[in-house]
């Protein structure tokens, strides 16, 4: 594989890939790094990407198992100062103060859903990925996948009306 | 896209049916539409949100990629280039040690075969010399001649 066509048909991953990698580190920068890493590694095997099978499949579990080797080292020193992720994301593209609560909001409400409908969901709304690619990071098959988005998003919508109905306060205590 | 047939795509979203097509077309008009769907609008927004990559992205890390290709084949040229001078100082001073080496070991081997040579010659010389003998019987003997009896 050629530097071009490692740039048209690999590089555009990257893109793909960050806003996982964002999401598991909680960090821009060393999301970033995850994804040069990664690509890095695609491209010492550029030759025999064309013989993997499923390559969507490779890449992104490529990227997370490397996102959860970063968490593992990071986990593993001492209590290290952790970015305020959400905020600091949301303040840094939103300055308007209600806009910034509706996103807290929807937030913390996915933050509380069930992992398996979390994952689902994340991968899907914010990743992008088809069916195909959900399975194969998760391993549940694509009618499961279905069945999992419409509740997960059937139940976002009614956490939502609830608390605009009654008001944040009620909100925080159902999120506990 | 009118409300009209907003309303037939959120129910298909909802039960999980839509494709990523239909999914980033209702997402777009919801976010850029009026506030009739509420709650789907602040939840597209945070979806977009969170989904946001930095810019030059994909150019960023072509160039890193490249600049490391680059620096990891200056290196491997460094590493070639210092480990055959080191190879060749190896060799100039393996020569040179073993040389000198050789030289002082003749040296030696001279002084020992003079020795040996020196021990050689004395030993000769002692059995060439005739023993002092007491025990000989002087048969004849005058000034040019001695006729002895062991």
């Amino acid at each position: 594989m050629t530097p071009e066509q490692f740039k048209i048909e690999v590089l555009p991953w990257s893109v793909k890939l960050f806003p996982m990698a964002r999401r598991m580190l909680k960090s821009d920068s060393e999301a970033q790094d995850v994804i040069q890493e990664v690509m890095i590694k695609l491209w010492n095997k550029r030759d025999n990407l064309g013989e993997i099978e499923k390559p969507e499949a490779y890449i992104l579990t490529l990227c997370r198992n490397h996102c959860l080797d970063v968490l593992k080292k990071k986990r593993a020193r001492p209590a290290e100062e952790e970015n305020d992720y959400k905020l600091v994301n949301i303040q840094q593209r939103t300055t308007d103060y209600d806009a910034r609560e509706k996103l807290e909001i929807v937030h913390q409400i996915i933050e509380s859903l069930p992992d398996k409908y979390r994952e689902v969901i994340q991968y899907r709304e914010i990743d992008g990925l088809d069916f195909e690619e959900i399975r194969a990071l998760t391993g549940f098959e694509v009618p499961h996948i279905r069945v999992i988005l419409s509740r997960a998003r059937l139940k976002i919508k009614e956490e939502i009306r609830k608390i605009y109905d009654y008001g944040p306060k009620e909100h925080q205590s159902i999120a506990r | 896209m009118g409300q009209k047939n907003i309303n037939p795509l959120l129910d298909k979203y909802y039960q999980g049916e839509t494709k990523l097509e239909e999914e980033a077309l209702l997402k777009k008009e919801i976010r850029q539409g009026e506030d009739l769907f509420q709650e789907e609008k602040d939840i597209f927004e945070y979806f977009e949100q969170e989904a946001y990559v930095p810019e030059n992205l994909e150019s960023q890390i072509f160039e890193n990629i490249q600049n490391i290709r680059n620096r990891s084949k200056i290196v491997r040229m460094a590493w070639f280039r210092y480990t055959s001078i080191a190879a060749a100082v190896c060799l100039f001073a393996s020569v040179f040690w073993f040389t000198t080496k050789n030289q002082r070991a003749g040296e030696l081997s001279q002084e020992e075969q003079f020795a040996i040579l020196e021990q050689a010659l004395f030993e000769i010389s002692n059995s060439v010399q005739p023993a002092q003998n007491d025990d000989v019987l002087v048969l004849f003997q005058d000034e040019n001649l001695e006729i002895v009896m062991n």
